[in-house]
């Protein structure tokens, strides 16, 4: 018996020995904002997935930026294996200029690829001294208003467009109208950063400006992490449905190995759990049990989408952002 | 009595009203400064974040732009993440020997078959010994050349030509003229040799040759690899070309077995290299030698006659390698010996560097098939060598480099510099066969004569190096080199040579090197 549990412990090491713990990296290219919840998604599928395959070690390595910047980076080379960026427009150019992802990127997870969403919302100081209430408001002269720039930032392209959908919508609205409308907001914007958080340090470290054009969920952070005594969310008449996507970096993947366990990682934003971790960090969830859970966090709003407004992201980006276009010539001082 | 005090309280009235106006008008004025403090504080602060912004873009455009270097490693240009660079550096070794004691003449022939050898003379001198540049590069992250040139001595050599493709740690490839893997003395950089001479080790191992090689490295080097296929190289030669299909093949393992186990197992260094080649070109018999017929039978017949004698050891060069210390020759074949079949070497080797602490220890063999004529000997020469070195200033000693803790940077100073303190104790043995006579019917048939080629060398000295800052270096050292034979009188056919041993060699060498 002592000889055969000896035999057995050594095929036990051989075995070990054979067949080495692997040791896996991801690597998630996000945008802004997503700091906090990808820190607690990565942890929550490192720990299911590590439980699912014993011996084995996962790293998920996050990189934030600037929603326009990070898809430049993983087009130049950084070696995302997945990006969760802000916008649909900024994962779509993986495939139309460098061919990182197929066409058709946004048809392999659900809801096109977009597992929650989110909407943008007006930050104020507490007590709001300038009134602030709606997207007219944000035009009134001696109004401060702090919002990225829509030329680097995904959740500063939401912005705009949601201040130009506003515009359209009132009576009487038009292109031209709605154009004027938003130079004349941007006359009132001091400070243009690179990305949504730079914007926040901007308005809630800085102490500059009357409102600021946020993420849903980055006004909870801030209002969470400064005290509710400084800061108070207006949620305007009307806003746009963000629709953050996600996708697999299918070349990147494939020659580091990693597919198989990012498109797991993809599909866990999906689950319960992802969902759960999504609604905690104040992002609007897909799952109905998870928006239940936290309605109180998420009132309901009069939103509407890009393709319903701007005939989707692709035009929107050509006609609004792209060098020479209707940002750059409101922009232009 | 009721007017007074309907005046009376008119008064106050028209007193509460100046002052309720007053008020008011205060306030106002409050509220208005309070306006124009909250409006200039923004103002204030958006231009304090504006600045913030225009640093951060600052330095995230630096962060891309391409970069310049000068400093004490040389001078380098470089892409901004650094997937193509440029780098130029340079070696200058400027160095002076002063023997002591010797005053012979030149080697003297007394007679045809009859030789008599006296000391040979050697001078002082002063010598531009190294003028080296050395321009390496990167492109594409993965590849990287070198192109290594001295002009000492007025003409340009090349000395390293080579591509690398760094594939992963584990897996390189090189290709072109470098230094096959061999000893850790001959693979240290130039500016890195503990002494102005190479030891006798040295003189055994091939110096460049060209060809391909893999290398890499396990475990944080805890296993390091080489392996090639070079054309071939005498030893202590470099290849400059190749004249057939034969090649040597040369491999090294090298392992840092206590890699992470602390300062003082870490530095710990073991290994051995080998080669294996078989050469026709080494067989090129020399066309300057003189040959004086044999006295009896047929010439170079075994057994039935003798074999040429060579009467003279100058000018000539039979493709096998000679010894020297570097100031003289000590060892070469007869003329028209030839080297046949397989060259092989093998060297174990080990350093061992801690703290200010270093020591180099190593061996080498080489075993090669000398012929005269028909007769055919295996000849294994051997050497050794084992240097010490200490930084007296504290600084960490190292096999690749070292930087000086305070360095002298005239006019501006901040200490002494480094200060090393170096012995070096190094050996070279002949085989006997080398000596022994081919032919017992005509004693003068060796293949050296031990009579004008010594057997055996000892050599030991010591050195200080002055590491003035980390671009240069002044280095003194003596040493002595004693010799096992060498002089005396030659062999004749029936006796044996009177062999004594050469005066002992001793030279105080001083050295100016300028690295960057």
């Amino acid at each position: 018996m002592k000889t055969f549990k000896s035999l057995l412990t050594v095929a036990a090491l051989a075995a070990a020995v054979a067949a080495p713990a692997k040791t896996i990296n991801l690597l998630n290219v996000s945008y802004d904002p997503t700091r906090e919840l990808y820190k607690e998604v990565n942890a929550a599928f490192i720990k299911q997935w590590e439980a699912k395959n014993p011996g084995n070690k996962l790293n998920i390595q996050q990189s934030h930026g600037g929603s326009g910047k990070q898809a430049r980076a993983v087009i130049d080379g950084l070696q995302a294996d997945v990006v969760t960026l802000a916008l649909h427009y900024d994962v779509d150019v993986l495939h139309s200029v460098a061919k990182l992802i197929p066409k058709d990127w946004d048809k392999k997870l659900a809801h096109n690829s977009a597992p929650y969403t989110s909407t943008i919302v007006f930050l104020v100081r507490k007590g709001n001294p300038k009134k602030v209430k709606d997207w007219n408001d944000l035009v009134k002269p001696g109004v401060s208003v702090i919002t990225p720039n829509p030329k680097t930032s995904g959740g500063a392209r939401w912005n705009y467009l949601a201040a130009w959908g506003y515009a359209l919508r009132q009576p009487g609205g038009n292109e031209a109208k709605a154009r004027e409308f938003v130079k004349k907001l941007y006359k009132n914007v001091p400070v243009l950063d690179a990305g949504a958080r730079g914007s926040t340090t901007t308005f809630v470290q800085r102490g500059i400006g009357d409102v600021f054009l946020s993420w849903e969920n980055e006004a909870y952070l801030a209002i969470n992490e400064l005290g509710k005594d400084k800061f108070e969310i207006i949620y305007p008449s009307v806003s746009i449905l963000a629709e953050p996507s996600v996708a697999l970096v299918d070349k990147n993947a494939k020659r580091r190995g990693t597919q198989a366990v990012a498109t797991e990682y993809l599909k866990f934003l999906y689950t319960e759990q992802g969902q759960e971790i999504a609604a905690a960090n104040y992002y609007r969830p897909r799952s109905a049990a998870a928006l239940a859970k936290h309605k109180q966090y998420f009132p309901a709003l009069e939103l509407f989408t890009i393709d319903e407004v701007f005939g989707g992201w692709a035009k929107a980006q050509k006609i609004h952002f792209d060098d020479g276009g209707e940002f750059d010539k409101i922009y232009a001082r | 009595m009721k007017t007074n005090t309907v005046k009376k309280h008119l008064k106050w009235v028209g007193l509460g009203v100046l002052v309720a106006g007053a008020t008011g008008a205060l306030a106002q004025t409050e509220d208005s400064l309070q306006a124009r403090l909250d409006e200039l504080d923004q103002k204030i602060r958006v231009i304090e974040r504006l600045n913030e912004l225009a640093a951060e873009e600052a330095k995230a455009a630096a962060a891309k732009s391409p970069k310049v270097s000068a400093d004490d490693r040389g001078l380098g240009l470089s892409s901004a993440d650094g997937s193509f660079a440029l780098k130029y550096r340079g070696f200058t070794q400027f160095s002076t020997a002063h023997l002591f004691g010797k005053s012979g003449t030149s080697s003297t022939t007394a007679s045809p078959n009859v030789t008599t050898s006296v000391e040979p003379t050697l001078n002082d001198n002063y010598t531009i010994r190294r003028l080296q540049s050395d321009i390496t590069g990167t492109a594409y992250k993965n590849f990287e050349w070198r192109t290594h040139i001295d002009f000492a001595g007025g003409s340009a050599s090349l000395l390293d030509v080579n591509l690398d493709w760094k594939i992963q740690p584990e897996l390189n490839l090189r290709v072109g003229k470098f230094k096959p893997p061999t000893g850790l003395e001959r693979l240290i950089s130039s500016p890195r040799a503990p002494f102005i001479e190479g030891s006798f080790v040295t003189l055994l191992q091939p110096n460049r040759d060209i060809g391909a090689q893999l290398f890499g490295a396990f475990g944080k080097g805890i296993v390091e690899y080489q392996a090639g296929i070079f054309n071939g190289a005498r030893d202590g030669q470099n290849n400059t070309g190749d004249n057939n299909n034969e090649k040597d093949f040369y491999g090294r393992l090298f392992s840092h077995p206590f890699v992470g186990k602390g300062e003082w197992l870490e530095g710990l260094g073991l290994g051995i290299s080998g080669s294996t080649g078989k050469q026709a070109q080494y067989n090129n018999v020399a066309t300057t030698a003189t040959v004086v017929t044999a006295t009896s039978g047929s010439a170079n017949t075994p057994g039935t006659g003798n074999p040429a004698v060579i009467t003279t050891t100058a000018a000539v060069s039979n493709g096998i390698a000679s010894y020297s210390t570097g100031r003289q020759g000590f060892f070469s074949y007869a003329a028209n010996d030839t080297s046949v079949g397989t060259v092989s070497r093998y060297s174990p080797q080990a350093y061992y560097y801690a703290g200010p602490l270093g020591i180099i220890a190593e061996y080498t063999a080489t075993t090669q098939n000398i012929r005269r004529a028909a007769f055919e000997q295996e000849i294994t020469n051997s050497a050794w060598a084992l240097t010490a070195s200490w930084f007296i200033t504290g600084e960490k000693n190292s096999y690749k480099g070292i930087k000086v803790k305070k360095a002298n940077t005239f006019p501006k100073i901040d200490g002494l510099g480094g200060l090393e303190v170096l012995g070096r104790v190094h050996g070279l043995k002949i085989d006997d066969k080398a000596f022994a006579p081919l032919n017992t019917a005509d004693l003068r048939v060796t293949y050296a004569d031990a009579a004008k080629q010594a057997s055996e060398v000892l050599g030991y000295g010591l050195a200080l190096g002055w590491y003035v800052n980390n671009t240069v270096k002044i280095f003194a050292s003596y040493e002595q080199v004693d010799f096992a034979g060498g002089t005396g009188t030659s062999a004749t056919a029936t006796a044996a040579p009177i062999v004594t041993d050469r005066e002992s060699e001793k030279v105080l060498s001083l050295s100016f090197n300028v690295a960057y």
